[in-house]
């Protein structure tokens, strides 16, 4: 049994199930004049289907094979989640620069041990970036300052 | 001679001054990124679409075609110095393209590779021009039935060319469809999985899920991987290929762009299944198939071809029938209708502008990265010494802003990341994201028509089966995915 399969199935009948409950209100219809909860219903019943499918045949399966080793790691996870929410938190505040400081220094540590330097020739260049893309798509935020 | 009114008709809006320019800065940014390590050609699309949003239609289409060759080619150039294909049509570049460049043949390997792709791509542009009309004329004789049909053996196909297991894959495309469907249900008004947020009424946007699952979690992945070490970059050396090499590549790449043509119009084909055919058909027929993997031109020359033949004649179905055959054509075919374009039969007479524009700008795209790529190769090298470390700060940057663009919106910022962070799950449980791109780009047209297939046939399903060509599209889905069970056939696609 691959753990991460059952995991993946599980997964799948949770949405499916999210999904039939979501849509519950949606009128089913009929064949002949399918309502808005046909399809999704329908679709969500697949789902499930597949994800039963998927526990089921890792469940049964006498010789496990294993994956390969594929992990995530939490810390850029994280801080990539964490810089862009900083950045809608942020930019009607502080306006675009700023917000994009944040950005940078958060999700620049997501990787260990950057040298001074670095950090400031990373800064500069997309600080430089997000001036042009400012420029060029006219932006309507402030470049510094709340609006 | 209709074809010649319509080419010149694509080049009037192709040679204008400010299309010109649009083609070359795509080709431009496409090779640069596509030389970058880590960025394949999905991501960088998917990060640049916003910013064509700001252009016209067809001047936005024109550089995203450019961006697209562009990447493309830049992964073959990473291939052969580097040994690090950018996707997985230059894997098969690495075999043959590495080891020449590793006997100092690098330069005849980036030239063949070069004129292989240009000679492919003039071929494949011809033959868009050629099918497009037919195909369009087959496309607006199809009736609701025909579509759903069509539409489930391009799914079909999308499954069968994903890594993995098949049972994933198809989930990956049910789940697709099922987010297609958020928004408002055009026939009742009625407001789908939208959880009471004006921003879901119209569905959920493109571009927050290409971003966030081709972007965001690629970078979460890559960072997950520690390794930020370069290979040795190969010395390019003399360019000119010896006579001995040119008589040996000029048939090789005409059967690769014969291969890549073919496989790049099917359901579910594109450029690495048209790489792969092409390198096996190659060592095949070889008169010595053991050179093969020790530096044989012909394992560059064909795979090259075939690969930018197929990258090309993706656009047909895309662009004629609405149904993508892979991711790239799915986010192609996203940012036509963030354009406002609908693919499909009714391209052709509604968008012909648009349409022969971007035929004749693909053309273009591809006489631009001959200029552009050959030449300027030593500036691309210096690329490939950049890290990953550097450059993933700058994607994510410009994607938050690329994406707060498109609609001024905080909300489609955070359902990037959202989708950022279901995209590196997805990765890290062994699903794949390109069905599910798919399935949600097809997700609504697929419920729509097989609401009107039922409307027609009285609640019958026998509809499907009944006209004979939706049968025969369905016939040829089910053999697919008995194709797809059988074991000899899952041994052979576990080489891939």
């Amino acid at each position: 049994m691959r753990y991460e399969e059952v995991i993946a199935g599980f997964a799948l009948i949770a949405l499916a199930s999210f999904g039939l409950w979501a849509s519950r209100s949606y009128a089913v219809g009929t064949l002949k004049s399918m309502g808005p909860g046909w399809f999704p219903r329908a679709t969500c019943l697949v789902i499930m289907g597949l994800g039963i499918a998927l526990v089921l045949s890792n469940v049964l399966k006498p010789n496990p094979v294993p994956l390969e080793k594929n992990t995530l790691k939490m810390r850029p996870m994280l801080l990539i989640t964490a810089a862009y929410i900083s950045f809608g938190l942020t930019l009607s505040v502080v306006g675009l620069l700023p917000a994009i400081l944040i950005v940078i220094v958060i999700s620049g540590l997501a990787i260990p041990r950057r040298s001074l330097l670095e950090w400031v020739l990373i800064v500069l260049a997309l600080e430089a970036m997000a001036f042009w893309m400012w420029y060029l798509v006219k932006l309507p935020i402030p470049l510094i300052g709340g609006h | 001679m209709d074809i010649l009114s319509n080419l010149a008709l694509g080049a009037s809006v192709a040679f204008s001054l400010q299309n010109l320019g649009y083609a070359f800065i795509g080709s431009l940014v496409g090779t640069l990124i596509g030389v970058l390590p880590g960025i394949g050609p999905v991501s960088t699309i998917a990060m640049l679409i916003p910013l064509t949003f700001h252009l016209p239609p067809a001047s936005g289409l024109i550089m995203i075609a450019g961006i697209y060759f562009g990447a493309q080619y830049g992964g073959s150039t990473t291939a052969i110095l580097l040994n690090v294909p950018g996707e997985t049509s230059s894997i098969v570049t690495c075999l043959d393209g590495h080891q020449m460049a590793k006997k100092g043949r690098a330069g005849p390997a980036l030239v063949v590779a070069a004129l292989g792709s240009f000679f492919a791509g003039t071929v494949a542009t011809l033959l868009t021009a050629l099918l497009a009309v037919p195909m369009a004329y087959v496309g607006a004789s199809f009736g609701s039935p025909e579509y759903f049909a069509l539409m489930v053996l391009g799914l079909v196909g999308a499954v069968i060319l994903a890594q993995g297991s098949p049972l994933k894959a198809i989930s990956m495309v049910s789940v697709g469809v099922l987010m297609g469907l958020v928004g408002m249900d055009i026939d009742s008004a009625v407001w789908r999985f939208t959880f009471g947020l004006n921003a879901l009424a119209d569905g959920l946007d493109f571009v927050p899920v290409a971003v966030g699952l081709f972007g965001i979690a690629d970078v979460i992945w890559q960072l997950s991987r520690s390794s930020d070490s370069l290979g040795a970059i190969a010395k390019i050396g003399g360019w000119r290929p010896s006579s001995d090499e040119v008589r040996r590549s000029i048939p090789a790449s005409i059967r690769g762009t014969a291969i890549g043509s073919f496989l790049g119009i099917l359901p579910g084909g594109g450029a690495g299944l048209a790489s792969f055919a092409s390198y096996i058909v190659e060592k095949r027929i070889s008169r010595e198939p053991s050179g093969f993997g020790r530096g044989a031109i012909e394992g560059v020359a064909g795979p090259e071809s075939a690969n930018n033949a197929a990258a090309q004649t993706n656009f047909i179905p895309m662009l004629t029938l609405g149904i993508p055959a892979n991711a790239l054509m799915a986010m192609m075919m996203g940012a036509l209708t963030i354009h406002g374009i609908q693919p499909g039969p009714h391209l052709l007479t509604l968008n012909a502008t648009v349409f022969w524009g971007l035929v004749v700008s693909m053309w273009i795209g591809n006489v631009m990265l001959l200029i552009i790529n050959l030449p300027l190769i030593n500036i691309w090298v210096s690329f490939l010494r950049i890290r990953y470390s550097a450059i993933y700060v700058g994607i994510l940057v410009f994607s938050v802003i690329g994406v707060y663009t498109v609609s001024n919106s905080v909300i489609d910022v955070y359902l990037t990341i959202l989708f950022g962070v279901v995209g590196s799950l997805l990765l890290r449980f062994g699903f794949e994201p390109a069905p599910l791109l798919l399935g949600f780009v097809l997700g609504k047209l697929m419920e729509t028509h097989f609401r009107k297939a039922m409307i027609q046939s009285g609640g019958d399903p026998m509809i499907f089966v009944e006209r004979p060509i939706s049968f025969a599209l369905l016939v040829l889905s089910a053999g697919l995915v008995l194709l797809l069970v059988s074991p000899t056939f899952r041994g052979s696609r576990e080489i891939f």
